[in-house]
């Protein structure tokens, strides 16, 4: 049953297979609170919305639609929408880097920040940007660093080396002294798990732009509002 | 016409994903087989759709990981799951059906709302934070996971409160008993519904009060109404599984049914017409 697909875990999950449902929590628990420890902050809340999320999927698996997406990207739709609506119960936004915003803005904007390797470009944009846009933005990062962590130790280095330092794969090989080949097939690995695993949000954030703040609801790029926060 | 195969184009593509700089200058690479990539895509909607997809990645990936590797590092060190959450997981997905939560709700249209029922409201909302605390003390030591559950849900109803109120778009309508007495409110906005009442009688043990839709030829459970003190709630959040949206005829019931079932058998106790 562990071979079981998204589609056929939910169906059985659907008639009360409990089996079904510790093999669905094995499979994507880790993700998900991954997720959400990096987006709220703190462990006990973020136990609180994968709990939360896994009983949702007890109660309305039925509803599961394999065409929309993947079990994963269900999770974490149902995690995104708790974890915000808890953040805004308690009146705070999501966490951002130990880099702080002020740190962004006393650095003079944009052409400075980009002089900095330590801050994420995206960081500036936050510094005029409203709550909502805010939330989705570090959502979507949360899920991304989360799908880094998940990867094995060697393939989770050869990423960080290309995205963060921008190397070449002749550069990461002659850096952590591996052969080619290894640094290529590692990476090859380590980026078609990502996009599967990353495929419905980054899709979502992309056609992202705003978010309503009374809901923090997606508005689509098609509304006419700019698509990227680059 | 192209001179590469669609064959020849993904194994190009799956070559300059390995590095993001290749992959961006994609665009005024003069090298030949970059250029071949180019007018195959141009006449390919799957390889440039498959291009689009990797130029997606790597651009989140890109602006989620800081500039260091000392601190590309610590964002990406994998964060251990706590052990005790899976149990903890199991036993609330066994004791699912006991607890009040959020349920998916509805697509509303936008009106004005309406002032006397939302003073009344406001009313209510003091009723329920005040009910909820008082019953928080007494079952703290006897029952304190019923009460950590009920204060979950009554601060999940004063959010969902507040969101529909600050929404542009809200509306408040007052449910009304047999007699059309007003006896209580439904609010809603674009994102969540809130029913609050003290109008009804704690439900006999074998049954309970069901919310549901009506329009003139069909109708669709979407809750039922929980209690803290003499105060009965419902709330439900828009979300991905929004089934039913609200029109000119819709009308909002509560009914007592035996527990379980999928539509209301008993008499309607409070309704409200939606549309009007």
């Amino acid at each position: 049953m562990n071979e079981l697909d998204d589609a056929r875990l939910a169906a059985r999950i659907a008639t009360g297979d409990e089996a079904a449902f510790v093999i669905a929590y094995d499979r994507h628990a880790s993700y998900l609170f991954g997720s959400l420890v990096r987006f709220m902050g703190d462990r006990e809340a973020a136990s609180e919305v994968v709990q939360d999320a896994f009983v949702t999927l007890w109660r309305r698996a039925a509803q599961f639609d394999r065409a929309a997406g993947s079990l994963l990207t269900w999770l974490l739709a149902i995690a995104r929408h708790r974890a915000i609506d808890r953040l805004r119960a308690e009146g705070r936004r999501p966490i951002r880097d130990a880099v702080s915003l002020d740190a962004v803005v006393s650095g003079g904007g944009t052409g400075a920040m980009s002089s900095r390797p330590d801050v994420p470009p995206e960081l500036v944009a936050d510094a005029a940007t409203d709550a909502g846009t805010v939330a989705e933005r570090r959502w979507t990062q949360a899920v991304v660093r989360a799908g880094i962590a998940e990867l094995p130790e060697h393939e989770r280095e050869v990423i960080i080396l290309g995205y963060s330092l921008d190397l070449s794969q002749t550069q990461i090989a002659a850096r952590l002294e591996w052969p080619i080949g290894t640094v290529k097939s590692r990476t090859r690995r380590a980026l078609a798990q990502l996009r599967v695993q990353l495929a419905g949000v980054i899709d979502a954030a992309d056609l992202t732009s705003t978010v309503d703040l009374a809901g923090l609801t997606p508005a689509r790029a098609s509304d006419g509002v700019a698509a990227d926060d680059r | 016409m192209s001179t590469m195969d669609h064959g020849a184009a993904h194994e190009r593509i799956e070559d300059l994903v390995l590095e993001p700089v290749r992959l961006a200058a994609l665009a005024a690479s003069t090298d030949p087989a970059d250029v071949a990539l180019r007018e195959h895509i141009s006449s390919c909607p799957t390889c440039r759709a498959d291009l689009a997809g990797w130029e997606r990645l790597q651009h989140r990936l890109s602006v989620s990981l800081p500039g260091t590797v000392e601190a590309a590092r610590a964002v990406v060190e994998p964060v251990e799951l706590p052990p005790s959450l899976r149990a903890a997981v199991i036993t609330a997905a066994r004791d699912a059906d006991r607890a009040p939560a959020p349920t998916s709700i509805v697509e509303a249209r936008s009106r004005r709302a309406r002032r006397p029922a939302l003073a009344w409201l406001g009313v209510a909302a003091a009723v329920v934070v005040l009910a909820g605390g008082g019953l928080l003390a007494v079952n703290q030591v006897a029952q304190l996971s019923a009460a950590q559950a009920e204060a979950r849900a009554l601060s999940a109803t004063i959010a969902a409160l507040d969101r529909v109120l600050t929404a542009a778009d809200h509306r408040v309508v007052p449910l009304l008993n047999p007699s059309g007495v007003a006896s209580g409110s439904i609010s809603w906005s674009s994102q969540d519904l809130v029913v609050l009442t003290t109008a009804l009688e704690p439900p006999p043990a074998d049954q309970e009060y069901l919310c549901w839709l009506r329009e003139p030829d069909s109708g669709a459970v979407i809750g039922k109404m929980y209690f803290t003190g003499r105060t009965a709630y419902w709330i439900g959040s828009l979300d991905e599984w929004a089934t039913f949206r609200i029109g000119p005829d819709t009308r909002f019931s509560v009914a007592l049914s035996p527990i379980d079932r999928t539509r209301p058998s008993g008499p309607e106790v409070l309704s409200a017409d939606l549309g009007s």
